[in-house]
């Protein structure tokens, strides 16, 4: 009753508010290439560059931005990116909400507030909504408890509803579904699960599950050894992070996370490399069938999910010998122009970088202090540092960076202008042992932690250009306060960039020099976006709620006004007129 | 909006008022969540507990019964299956709740929370009781014949819940002087006994709690077979009432209620009743 009711107030807004015109299908073509007005896809585009072409707004009149109109969200971490196809934006909300709002005026033209059931039963995390996608004419959803929903693009009106099983079991979804070549892809979290996650793919007009690929091997399958424990002491490992796919090589790129808890002594696999974990796949989006795949971190101690985006470019690969924080260079580069996949797939800020098609390795290199990487080889195979390793109970460890990373969740940009790559870093290691005095309350890590600065850095948040065919850092922006939230950039050489410190700031996406920032009422920690109507463009940045980021604020004396009340998108543009 | 996250987000904005505006004010006095709660419960405490935990039934008996022992109205609150952080897991002491959340129930709910382990890991903002149980861990396996560690065969396989009391213990005993034998963590106690049952293992390690809840509180009739013996030692499991660290004097009162309770019997024939102990005391 509750959800019909819901529904009758959507038809009502769409009768006597903003109304709706009947949207064009979204095309595959147009999720490999938007329109430049366009944010079709949580990275704008198929390859997740979360970058714009848009150059209305330029580094010389950022400064001239002014509020156009903020609309209020639902409560809870908003972490959501915007959608927008034809002036209007599809927002992502916690509590599994879609909204259907006029991109000019802020005004709400549809909503689909899932009946979701008991969400006591549910995984906490499944609150976040980062992504959602389009494709025809649907809009695709995952639910807190696991279900994979197709709504009407036009009313909102649910079209279908397939539950991938588990969801009181706490298999739940952050990152949202990509539609590559006519499937969804969706992947899933058990970071509170006593077993392993799966990705599936699904035909994206009737949902029917087409594949699903796990990553734990089973017994007597490939990898079983590289554990050394039972399949049943086994869990954690799953996709939270965000997919790319490439249209032209027709590879869906995904990356998987680690195993728990942290200590490999306490969860019996002592020197195990755990196959399928920390993994970057390239999967056929039809049939689920791996091509390539390559772990960037065996043998994990320290939660560093290698599961975050990495994107598809064609470069001349010439990675220099001179690059900051150099781990290794393969031959993988063909000295011609060749599509690379390249970014930090981890937590350990190591940056990374393969032929897309082959998976043969080009570089890595460190950007934050890690010692958790002992060295990398010629092949990419990665031996990590012993000294950094929780083998014995009790006894603490210095490692670098932390539970929440040299990145965390939010996601890069990049500007195939430039060849630069953007990324918010942040500067923390961790004083750490597994305990054997547990705490009551179960805690998935179980090891005690100190957060402390690395030597030499006064500063936590980061942001890092890179340019991706050298290796080389083009600039480095540092701030007290840890940033911990998405960017985006333009091609008229804008960089924006949220912020835990509720700072929505533009920087010289050519120097890292600050243009222009505003002070939002909660955290900008939602995907800023960009996007044109009627000639004028516009920037959107979702705000509001908790972050882990913020507990980093202690390491540099500070206290951060993080209210958790608040949410709201917010759109700002030029002055009608300039 | 789960109570619990309700609480977390009016408690996060009243405490950043604390530590910068109301501090930047002259003149206005936040309401010190962690010092001075509003209370007009009169005579009464409210009990906190896990309902889903093998102990539930215990700890709502022996609130009624500290509750009468000091002449003191009794409520409770529940821990809702929403506020768990993880799947339960069974035959086990544990909370499933941060300890955040916990924080949050002690600030909106609580004055007291049944089935805190002593410990030294506990948060600096809460007293533990005198424990009401205290348990050791044992090793058993189908094997009537085993009087000692070393009668069990060198391919042993031993389940353990991982990170149990004794757990670290067993890694280093195995490392040191057993390489023939098998750790084989679980995420749960229960698979501890399954993997017995179905043959996988040929031992399992467990808090003996955790052991008679599961059998009914007699191991032996389910063809269990305890070590007289541990090979190691282990810390014991001691379960007391956590309060608020400034609720001295109700944490004193509750520990000797505890205290005398112990000492007429009573919390005995309860643990024995509801099978976290042997009627032998062990």
């Amino acid at each position: 009753m509750k959800l019909r009711s819901v529904l009758l107030t959507s038809v009502m807004m769409a009768a006597g508010g903003a109304a709706m015109a009947q949207v064009a299908p979204v095309t595959d073509e147009m999720l490999a290439n938007p329109d430049p007005a366009d944010w079709l896809t949580y990275g704008r585009a198929q390859n997740n560059y979360r970058h714009s072409p848009l150059t209305q707004i330029t580094p010389e009149n950022v400064d001239d931005l002014q509020l156009v109109w903020a609309r209020g969200l639902e409560p809870g971490p908003m972490q959501g990116s915007p959608i927008i196809y034809d002036g209007v934006m599809y927002m992502p909300n916690p509590g599994d909400v879609i909204q259907a709002i006029d991109a000019v005026t802020g005004d709400l033209i549809w909503e689909y507030r899932r009946a979701v059931g008991d969400t006591m039963l549910l995984n906490s995390l499944g609150d976040r909504k980062r992504g959602i996608s389009i494709y025809e004419d649907k809009l695709y959803m995952a639910t807190w408890d696991n279900h994979l929903v197709a709504l009407d693009l036009d009313s909102g009106q649910l079209a279908w509803e397939i539950d991938r099983g588990q969801g009181t079991e706490m298999v739940s979804n952050t990152s949202g579904p990509i539609v590559a070549n006519g499937v969804v892809v969706l992947g899933s979290t058990c970071q509170f699960s006593p077993f392993g996650c799966f990705i599936t793919g699904h035909d994206s007009e009737t949902g029917e599950e087409l594949w699903r690929n796990e990553f734990i091997p089973r017994p007597g399958e490939e990898g079983d050894e590289t554990w050394g424990n039972d399949y049943e002491s086994r869990w954690m490992t799953g996709v939270w992070g965000q997919i790319t796919y490439d249209p032209e090589l027709d590879l869906v790129f995904y990356g998987s996370s680690g195993a728990g808890p942290a200590s490999e002594a306490q969860r019996g696999t002592p020197g195990g490399t755990l196959y399928g974990t920390n993994t970057r796949f390239a999967v056929r989006p039809e049939t689920g069938e791996i091509v390539w795949r390559h772990q960037t971190l065996p043998r994990d101690n320290w939660d560093q999910e290698c599961t975050f985006e990495m994107i598809t470019a064609d470069i001349t690969a010439t990675p220099s010998e001179s690059m900051e924080g150099m781990l290794a260079i393969g031959d993988g580069a063909t000295d011609e122009m060749q599509r690379v996949l390249t970014g930090i797939p981890c937590k350990t800020g190591v940056m990374w970088q393969f032929d897309a098609e082959s998976g043969d390795f080009i570089y890595a290199r460190s950007t934050v202090e890690q010692n958790m990487i002992e060295s990398v080889d010629e092949e990419g195979i990665v031996t990590v540092n012993e000294d950094a390793v929780l083998s014995t109970v009790g006894e603490t460890v210095y490692h670098c960076p932390t539970y929440l990373g040299g990145r965390d969740w939010s996601p890069s940009s990049y500007d195939p202008n430039s060849n630069l790559f953007f990324i918010t870093l942040s500067n923390a290691c961790y004083e750490a042992s597994a305990t054997d005095q547990e705490f009551g309350a179960l805690d998935v890590y179980n090891t005690d932690t100190t957060s402390v600065l690395p030597e030499g850095k006064d500063n936590v948040g980061r942001i890092d250009a890179i340019n991706i065919a050298t290796g080389e850092t083009a600039w480095s922006y540092e701030q007290p306060l840890p940033i911990y939230a998405p960017l985006m950039s333009t091609d008229s050489g804008v960089l924006f960039a949220g912020g835990v410190d509720r700072v929505f700031k533009a920087l010289d996406s050519s120097t890292g020099e600050m243009l222009w920032s505003t002070k939002l009422a909660a955290a900008a920690s939602g995907h800023p976006v960009t996007y044109e109507v009627d000639g004028r463009q516009y920037v959107a940045i979702p705000s509001g709620g908790p972050s882990y980021g913020a507990s980093f604020a202690s390491l540099v004396g500070e206290t951060l006004d993080l209210p958790t009340t608040g949410n709201a998108v917010y759109v700002f543009a030029l002055p009608e007129g300039e | 909006m789960r109570p619990i996250q309700r609480a977390l987000a009016a408690a996060s904005v009243a405490g950043m008022a604390l530590s910068t505006a109301a501090a930047a004010q002259e003149g206005i006095i936040s309401r010190d969540i962690y010092q001075d709660r509003l209370r007009n419960d009169g005579n009464k405490i409210t009990f906190c507990y896990n309902p889903f935990g093998m102990m539930a039934g215990f700890e709502r008996e022996l609130a009624e019964t500290l509750g009468m022992a000091l002449l003191a109205e009794v409520d409770f609150f529940e821990i809702s299956r929403g506020d768990l952080q993880t799947i339960q897991s069974e035959y086990d002491y544990r909370i499933p709740l941060t300890v955040d959340q916990i924080f949050y129930m002690f600030v909106q709910y609580c004055d007291a929370f049944m089935g805190f382990l002593v410990n030294d890991r506990n948060p600096e903002w809460v007293t533990v009781s005198r424990p009401y149980l205290s348990a050791e861990t044992v090793i058993f396996s189908r094997d009537e014949d085993a009087d000692e560690i070393g009668d069990l065969p060198g391919d042993t396989r031993i389940g353990t819940r991982m990170m149990a009391p004794g757990d670290a213990q067993l890694i280093n005993f195995l490392s040191a002087q057993r390489a023939d034998w098998t750790r084989v963590p679980y995420y749960d106690n229960a698979l501890v006994l399954e993997r017995i049952e179905d043959g996988s293992n040929t031992a399992g390690m467990m808090w003996l709690p955790g052991l008679l809840n599961a059998t009914g509180g007699d191991p032996e009739a389910a063809g269990y077979h305890i070590l007289p013996q541990m090979p190691f030692q282990v810390r014991s499991v001691d379960v007391g009432i956590a309060t608020r660290a400034q609720d001295s004097f109700l944490n004193t009162t509750l520990s000797d209620a505890i205290a005398a309770l112990q000492a007429d019997g009573t919390i005995e024939a309860m643990l024995v009743a509801h099978d976290l102990a042997r009627p032998d005391g062990g």
